[in-house]
């Protein structure tokens, strides 16, 4: 049996992207057939809408694979207007590796041997709640 | 058995002994033996001076040997007798402390650093032109740096799992919410990482361009330019000069990396 | 005119309470009877000072004000023509708490759980809340019938002693869990389904013998789940009874169940509303069959397979709900599953809280859901059900609350109480082939927060001692890939068989994985030495020849099918298991093994099953004799009725076992109650072994006593669920054997894990 394909973030069927129209629906009218976008363009308090979605497969230990990806964009006119919709895949998008640095933080980091006798003070006693 | 915390006997001594020795204690780094002594001056002689002063050494006692919930307790009944003390305000400051000593990793709950916050807000608001109201603003900005961190934290986990929206949000949050942190150089370099692999490279082209202008000398641009502009897929070991080679992190040191 | 009027509010009546009359500006005022706190801090608590107005309900304010610090005991504000008396009396400070009669729970643990310590102001509410705690602290420990008095002894300055007099009374065990109603599953099987456990001497680690309400509500829905995952979808729970015994010093506790009928799975049916998706689609996603058993896990595992399907075919927001309809009649259960369009509602954030040692990764990466999906109530449950299967934590809460940035939006909190992972555990048994024997486990389960588990055991047994550490990552590489690796110290006395004694040092390293729910696969690298060493001066020439030490270097894998209802107590399924390894590598062993082996359980009756177990195995050297430390032994364990590698070929002068290079044995058993009363716990069986085994390498045949027949046996036995733990006792009588063969018609097996 296939392993289940999982979808995450908005994935918006054929069916409702076919009720907008460019120049005629305006935000509320996307908002409403939609949802609020996933996300919007940022600096410019939100002019772009992104509807950002993708399908997801994870087969015995190989790690979780995005099989395709959906990103929908719209563009508005001065009046709230759409005036366009894009529409991005996987391929549009770029491969490339993430940089490993990490900006650091403090924080107490618990060291092995205070974690691994930490236990040995309480058993595992079950109801007794131990602190 | 009579174990070595035996409650010690009941000694009457004239306060200002018993003070004293509580001190001498305390300096020996014998903090544990010091609360318990400026424990003893407060129950023989609680209407003294010396009983006030007693029980805020007790607790700056508890506090320098990392008993930081007796120290609390402590303070609490202190700020709760002696609100108008001129001594107050350095209870509240105490307190503070005692939370911000606890604060996790960014990797678990956050719960300490919110307790911290609220304590050094209380501070800041009730003492404003006071010294502790100084090092409680800048120890402030600490704890919300922090929080920022655990943002970033679950950023790069959505990142990594190729969860570029849950990705996105997370690095917007730092990036609106918490803009004064040490993080956002870093949120806005995996902002455009993120649109580079969604493939809106308008956006990733502004949140390089908003991390130039604000963070002109940080790595983050340096790696941001090289892949907005230069077109770099692995801006990282490009640092160190090998262009645009193969990762050329072998399977092995990735998975090593990890232990 | 001086009308000292009084307004008191205070727990003590004071002689003439008069309200204050009239108002004024407080020219001067004078606090009496304050020791302690200064006269400026009651000022200020008062919001009144010299030079303000006064007025009946501005003082009544007051007073309100100065008992609400909790200091006094009593408070009276008068007038003296506008010069304001505040009298109070202060509350006295405590002195010294002490506790006595307190036996069952340590003087530390009660100091810590109570409020009211050295030094601190009583008063009378305080008290009482700390009676109500030393009763919880108690409550939680099994102990219900505890009585606590306060008592307080007066010294001078105003201060007292505080003493909580404890009053213990009988201890609550569970002294014995019954079950009324229950026929399909017996008595002893049901208690293995509650957590709750019956009172045992060794069980002084664990408090789960103790009577604890919460648990007992816990235990009836373990039930619940129990009966409506092996067909009983009209269980029900008539009453779970907890009695106290006669003697006052335990509970009997009582379940009354009805069982109703059991039923099978009618037809399976899915009404779809949601525009163009078709039942067609979705039926595929139904894991239940219609025929068989009914099942509530299998229902709750369509409902995620269709939610998921249908999201894959575009509609995330969906409302998945299992409408079942039984047929008390001929015991069939109709179910349609309505799948509707849902609220279209985004999740805006996961926030997780209360994980103080396990990292957030190690908790987001089991969600179903991530940040920006659709909401979708069946992933919230399976994501609760994937955290409580980690067995971190004591609680996991997993729920959502609307966002305030906007309506389409909510939050989901994952809300966890940890638990101590770690575990010491020892353990005391006997068996026929090792004999006295003593282990320690010291195991934590969530190494520094990071879900890796690491276990270190030490056995010491007449003929085995063995330590050993193993470490495993479950998310190598954040992929569902299990890596790990053992490190391993053993040393075997097989002199009364072989007069030999066998060390083996090294360690292995290992991946694991699940194809899906039922395969599983592991691969692994071993490096070890081994070493055949006191080999006595009689021993088999072939043994002799042998003493040294060898490196082993094999890689090997299993493949598991595993379908059987339960691990612990099978009663229904199969399970089979194939491992193959290769030695060579470097290594001064080379040969090829294969082993595969597989048990199928069936249920005759109510509570007897019939299990019937095979395995076959080979090894074959590569270019080199097997070791005959590598071979197989027929007898004991896999042959019953016969000693140790009592079937396999032996030395002719020396009668030392040799073993062989390949081995097949079949057992069937069946066990049955032995209508004994159920509380004993003894179950009877029967059973016939069977096997065959082949010869050694490098010996000739003149020089050993070997023969491939069957050997077979037959036997009874019983099962012993002893207060000491299980007890398992067989006798068996070889049917088939060869006259050099080595019998051993007793055979005892007791082990106990506490």
């Amino acid at each position: 049996c296939s392993p289940e394909v999982r979808t995450h973030g908005a994935m918006p069927p054929k069916s409702a992207l076919s009720q907008i129209e460019p120049g005629k629906s305006t935000r509320a009218d996307i908002a409403q057939v939609l949802g609020t976008p996933s996300t919007t363009s940022m600096f410019d308090n939100g002019e772009v809408w992104y509807y950002i979605g993708s399908r997801h497969q994870q087969v015995s230990f190989h790690a979780n694979e995005e099989l395709e990806r959906q990103v929908i964009i719209f563009t508005f006119d001065k009046s709230g207007v759409m005036d366009e919709m894009k529409t991005l895949d996987k391929n549009s998008g770029k491969e490339i590796t993430l940089v490993s640095r990490k900006t650091p933080s403090a924080g107490h980091e618990l060291t092995i041997m205070e974690q691994f006798l930490g236990n040995i003070g309480r058993f595992n006693s079950g109801g007794q709640g131990s602190k | 058995c009579s174990g070595a915390d035996k409650e010690p006997e009941y000694v009457e001594k004239p306060v200002t002994d018993l003070y004293n020795q509580a001190v001498d204690l305390m300096n020996a780094g014998e903090n544990i033996d010091a609360a318990k002594a400026f424990d003893e001056v407060e129950r023989q002689h609680p209407y003294s001076k010396w009983a006030t002063k007693a029980q805020l050494m007790a607790s700056y006692a508890y506090y320098q040997e990392g008993k930081y919930d007796d120290a609390i307790i402590a303070l609490d009944r202190f700020i709760q007798l002696h609100p108008g003390s001129p001594d107050t305000p350095y209870a509240y400051y105490l307190k503070s402390l005692c939370f911000y000593e606890q604060i996790s990793d960014v990797g678990r709950d956050q719960k300490m650093t919110k307790l911290a916050q609220q304590a050094l807000e209380e501070v800041v608001t009730r003492f404003p032109n006071t010294e502790y109201a100084r090092d409680a603003r800048l120890k402030l900005d600490l704890t919300q740096d922090h929080l920022a961190g655990k943002e970033m934290e679950v950023g790069r986990f959505y990142l990594k799992a190729q969860q570029y929206l849950a990705a996105v949000n997370r690095f917007r949050t730092v990036v609106d919410k918490f803009d004064h942190t040490s993080h956002v150089p870093e949120a806005l370099y995996r902002l455009t990482e993120a649109y580079t692999l969604l493939g809106l490279t308008a956006e990733a082209k502004k949140s390089a361009a908003v991390l130039g202008y604000n963070y002109p000398g940080s790595d983050w641009y340096d790696d941001a330019y090289d892949l907005v502009e230069r077109g770099v897929t692995d801006p990282e070991s490009n640092n160190n000069g090998e262009g645009n080679g193969e990762n050329n992190k072998s399977w092995l040191s990735k998975a090593t990396k990890w232990f | 005119q001086s009308s000292l009027g009084t307004v008191t509010v205070g727990s003590r009546p004071v002689a003439q309470p008069m309200p204050v009359s009239g108002e004024g500006t407080i020219q001067s005022m004078d606090v009496q009877g304050s020791q302690r706190v200064e006269a400026d801090t009651i000022k200020a608590y008062m919001g009144l000072k010299e030079g303000d107005r006064y007025s009946p309900d501005a003082v009544d304010k007051a007073i309100k004000a100065l008992f609400a610090t909790g200091l006094f005991a009593d408070v009276a504000i008068g007038f003296q023509n506008d010069r304001m008396i505040v009298k109070v009396t202060e509350n006295p400070i405590i002195n010294r708490v002490a506790f006595e009669g307190n036996k069952r729970v340590e003087e530390k643990t009660l100091q810590a759980e109570v409020q009211l310590k050295a030094r601190q102001v009583y008063t009378r509410s305080k008290v009482q809340d700390d009676v109500k705690r030393i009763l919880d602290v108690y409550r939680r420990s099994g102990r219900f019938a505890v009585t606590v008095e306060p008592k307080v002894i007066q010294l001078e300055q105003n201060r007292l002693d505080l003493v909580f007099e404890v009053n213990e009374g009988p201890s609550t065990y569970v002294r014995r869990i019954d079950f009324v109603g229950n026929k399909r599953y017996s008595d002893s099987a049901l208690r293995e389904v509650v957590s709750t456990r019956e009172e045992r001497w060794y069980r002084f680690f664990s408090s789960s013998d103790t009577y604890d309400p919460d648990r007992t509500t816990y235990d009836r829905e373990l039930l619940r789940r129990f009966y409506l995952r092996n067909g009983y979808s009209d269980f029900r729970i008539v009453s779970s009874v907890a009695e106290l015994t006669p003697d006052r010093a335990g509970f009997f506790m009582t379940f009354t169940v009805e069982e109703g009928e059991r039923y099978k799975f009618g037809d399976l049916k899915v009404d779809v509303k949601i525009p163009d998706v078709k039942p067609e689609d979705l039926m595929p996603s139904i894991k239940a069959v219609s025929g068989d058993w009914y099942n509530a896990d299998l229902v709750e595992n369509t409902v995620q397979a269709i939610t998921d399907r249908v999201g894959a075919l575009g509609y995330a927001f969906v409302d998945v709900r299992p409408r079942v309809k039984r047929d008390k009649a001929n015991k069939i259960v109709d179910i349609v599953f309505d799948v509707q369009e849902g609220p279209k509602v985004f999740v805006e954030r996961i926030d997780i809280a209360g994980n103080m040692r396990t990292l957030d990764r190690v908790i987001r990466r089991e969600m179903q859901l991530v940040e920006g999906d659709a909401f979708n109530s069946a992933k919230l449950r399976r994501s609760r059900e994937k955290l409580r299967n980690l067995g971190f934590f004591e609680k996991v809460d997993v729920t959502n609350v609307p966002s305030e940035t906007s309506p389409d939006r909510t939050v989901v909190q994952v809300d966890v109480r940890e638990k101590s992972t770690g575990e010491l555990s020892f353990g005391v048994g006997w068996s026929s082939s090792d004999g006295a024997l003593f282990d320690v486990t010291l195991r934590e389960r969530n190494l520094l927060g990071r879900g890796q588990d690491i276990r270190l055991k030490t056995t010491i047994a007449q003929r085995k001692s063995e330590i050993d550490l193993s470490f495993t990552e479950p998310y190598f590489l954040d992929r569902p890939l299990a890596a790990g690796f053992d490190l391993f110290a053993r040393d075997r006395d097989y002199q009364k068989t072989s007069s030999y004694n066998l060390k083996d040092t090294g360690g292995s390293l290992r991946l694991g994985f699940n194809y899906d729910e039922n395969w599983r696969q592991t691969f692994r690298y071993t490096l070890s030495q081994s070493e055949v060493s006191n080999v006595a001066s009689t021993a088999s020439t072939f043994i002799k020849q042998r003493e040294g030490e060898y490196l082993l270097s094999m890689f090997g894998q299993t493949l598991s099918y595993d379908r059987r209802d339960n691990v612990i107590e099978p009663t229904e399924g199969y399970v089979v298991k194939l491992s193959t390894d290769v030695a060579g590598a470097g290594g001064d062993e080379k040969f090829v093994r294969g082993m595969i082996d597989g048990a199928h359980y069936t249920p005759l009756t109510d509570d007897t099953v019939l299990m019937v177990q095979g395995s076959f195995g080979a090894i074959q050297g590569i270019g080199q004799d097997v070791m005959f430390i590598r071979n197989y032994q027929l007898g004991g364990e896999n042959l019953r009725g016969f000693r140790t590698g009592g079937g396999s070929a032996r030395d002719k002068s020396t009668s030392d076992v040799l073993g062989g290079t390949w081995i097949g044995t079949v057992t069937a058993e069946v066990r049955f109650p032995l209508g004994l009363p159920e509380e004993l716990g003894i179950s009877g069986k029967t059973f016939t072994d069977a096997g065959m085994v082949g010869k050694p390498d490098g010996v000739n045949a003149s020089a050993m006593n070997y023969s491939s027949s069957i050997r077979a046996s037959a036997g009874v036995g019983i099962v012993w669920k002893s207060p000491m733990g299980p007890v398992s006792i067989d006798l068996a009588y070889p049917l088939m054997k060869e006259d050099f063969d080595k019998e051993e018609i007793f055979r005892f097996n007791f082990g106990t894990q506490f």
